[in-house]
């Protein structure tokens, strides 16, 4: 039944945020493999499915995810609703829970669908991009990337009100992409590289070869379970 | 006398401003309870710490015998906030759809009774209802449920007489059937109407509480006439709650010792005396003033 709650709340901005994720896939991969020529070789596609990841998904999935973290408690107070969730028989904690699963599990989905939409793009079109590399790339890309959930789900939690917590939220991503692309001693922490480390891809096919790094992503993720349990002791501690 | 709420002592402070200070009270079980006092006394407040929606600073709370707040007691209460805001983007029927596999005590043939009552259109949005139907879907929700307590915050606010009249027989009806009703209100003739016990509230504390036949009993007012009215500190004692000089009467609200102070009248040269009942809107006026003067 709660479950049943957050996905009614949540799926329309789910959709919305896969279809534009979708359209924008779309779009960098054809403009990366240079859509205009008539004939496109195959290797065209591994290289726009591997910037497409590296780049547009990366950007426009950060800031979606970090919208998908947003909600909750704060604002059901702004519409009128949080009386009569809360004198439900069902605990903030299990709310939280099944808020932040939910919220995660969009996410992970809104990761892996567009990027896995590559490999078909290319197939219709007449050329190919391995589902492995596209699945594991979105895969990383949803646990790595999960940090920018996080900070939606905090922000939700901490600031009342939707501008204010995804105006903070949006910052808050901007931050962490520019001031670890352009601070040199920030750099290791660089949440792209650690999702798509070029130096595992090969320079000349734009394909993974041998084994991937996985310390970023579990950094990453280890972060994004802490804010998440921030979120959970707000959650549970504030007034509403 | 079995509680289903208690409260002891409890405060609620945002930043400098106490809402609670040091409410104590009982709700006693199969009772209509008016929870009276005016805006911003700490009426919702009260209610919201019961229900777990806000946080108290400290001071004691149970429900039921438990904690309040705790998840196995929201099964057994039910809740109609002042707003009766629900969930916008759900139909009728799939609002109580969802709220229904909460209750194991939720009665089918209550909910049928009530959507042909309420004439509750089924397929409509709950953002499409007006106040009015809000609350009798809301009423529905809870009365369906069976609660052995329902708390309403303000239940009448923003409804027409009509509609107010309809929930509050549809109170009663409840409170026949074995729910304590916890309802908070300003409006002292809707508590009188429906309600037998009363807690009112100012700046935080209990001012008045008990059945209404016990406080109707146990406060009269004592009218004295004078032609040389004496000052009012002569009848200060035990059983005088408060003292009002206008021209030549004094007149005074007393809680007990009625006849002792009645009997000063001839002593300090009263021309009449006269002794009268009090309603409960003079006497939660009194009550307010009383405090307003101490503070």
């Amino acid at each position: 039944m709660p479950i049943r709650k957050v996905w009614r709340e949540s799926r329309w901005r789910f959709f919305f945020i896969l279809a534009a994720l979708l359209v924008v896939v779309s779009a960098s991969v054809f403009y990366n493999a240079k859509a205009e020529k008539v004939v496109i070789e195959s290797k065209d596609f591994h290289e726009a499915g591997m910037r497409t990841i590296r780049g547009a998904l990366f950007l426009f999935w950060g800031f979606s995810a970090m919208f998908l973290g947003l909600g909750g408690f704060l604002r059901e107070r702004a519409v009128g609703t949080v009386d009569y969730t809360l004198s439900l028989p069902v605990s903030r904690t299990r709310w939280f829970l099944y808020r932040s699963l939910i919220g995660a599990l969009q996410s992970m989905a809104a990761a892996l669908i567009p990027a896995l939409a590559i490999p078909v793009i290319a197939a219709v079109s007449g050329g190919d991009y391995p589902i492995g590399d596209a699945f594991l790339m979105g895969l990383r890309l949803g646990f790595g990337g999960m940090l920018f959930y996080s900070v939606g789900l905090l922000a939700s939690t901490l600031f009342a009100g939707d501008y204010a917590s995804a105006g903070i939220g949006i910052a808050v991503v901007f931050a962490i992409n520019n001031s670890t692309r352009v601070i040199e001693s920030l750099k290791r922490f660089n949440l792209q590289d650690a999702i798509t480390p070029m130096q595992v891809i090969d320079e000349s096919t734009f394909l993974i070869h041998g084994q991937m790094p996985w310390n970023g992503i579990a950094c990453s993720f280890v972060l994004s379970l802490v804010l998440s349990v921030w979120a959970w002791k707000v959650t549970a501690a504030r007034d509403f | 006398m079995k509680a289903v709420v208690e409260t002891r002592d409890l405060t609620k402070r945002f930043g400098n401003n106490y809402a609670l200070s040091g409410l104590t009270m009982t709700v006693p079980r199969g009772h209509i309870v008016g929870f009276l006092g005016r805006n911003g006394s700490g009426k919702t407040t009260t209610i919201k710490i019961l229900l777990d929606v806000i946080r108290r600073t400290s001071g004691e709370a149970t429900i039921l015998g438990e904690p309040a707040g705790s998840v196995a007691t929201r099964r057994r209460i039910g809740f109609l906030g002042e707003d009766k805001r629900l969930y916008s983007y759900m139909t009728v029927q799939e609002i109580i759809a969802f709220t229904r596999p909460f209750f194991p005590t939720w009665r089918a043939e209550t909910e049928s009774r009530l959507l042909a009552d309420f004439e509750l259109p089924l397929s409509r949005k709950v953002s499409a209802l007006s106040k009015g139907m809000r609350t009798k879907l809301g009423l529905l929700l809870n009365l369906s449920r069976h609660p052995e307590l329902l708390i309403l915050d303000e239940p009448s606010e923003g409804l027409d007489p009509v509609m107010t009249e309809q929930m509050l027989q549809n109170l009663v009806q409840q409170a026949a059937d074995g729910t304590t009703i916890f309802f908070s209100s300003h409006q002292v003739a809707e508590v009188e109407q429906i309600a037998d016990h009363v807690i009112a509230i100012e700046k935080g504390r209990v001012i008045l509480e008990g059945s209404l036949d016990y406080l109707r009993q146990k406060f009269q007012r004592i009218n004295l006439v004078f032609d040389d009215p004496p000052p009012p500190e002569a009848f200060k004692g035990a059983g005088v709650d408060r003292v009002i000089v206008r021209g030549r009467t004094i007149s005074i609200l007393a809680s007990s010792n009625v006849d002792d102070i009645t009997a000063l009248g001839p002593i300090l040269a009263a021309k009449s005396v006269d002794v009268q009942s009090v309603g409960l809107k003079e006497l939660f006026l009194e009550k307010v003033k009383g405090d307003d003067a101490n503070s």
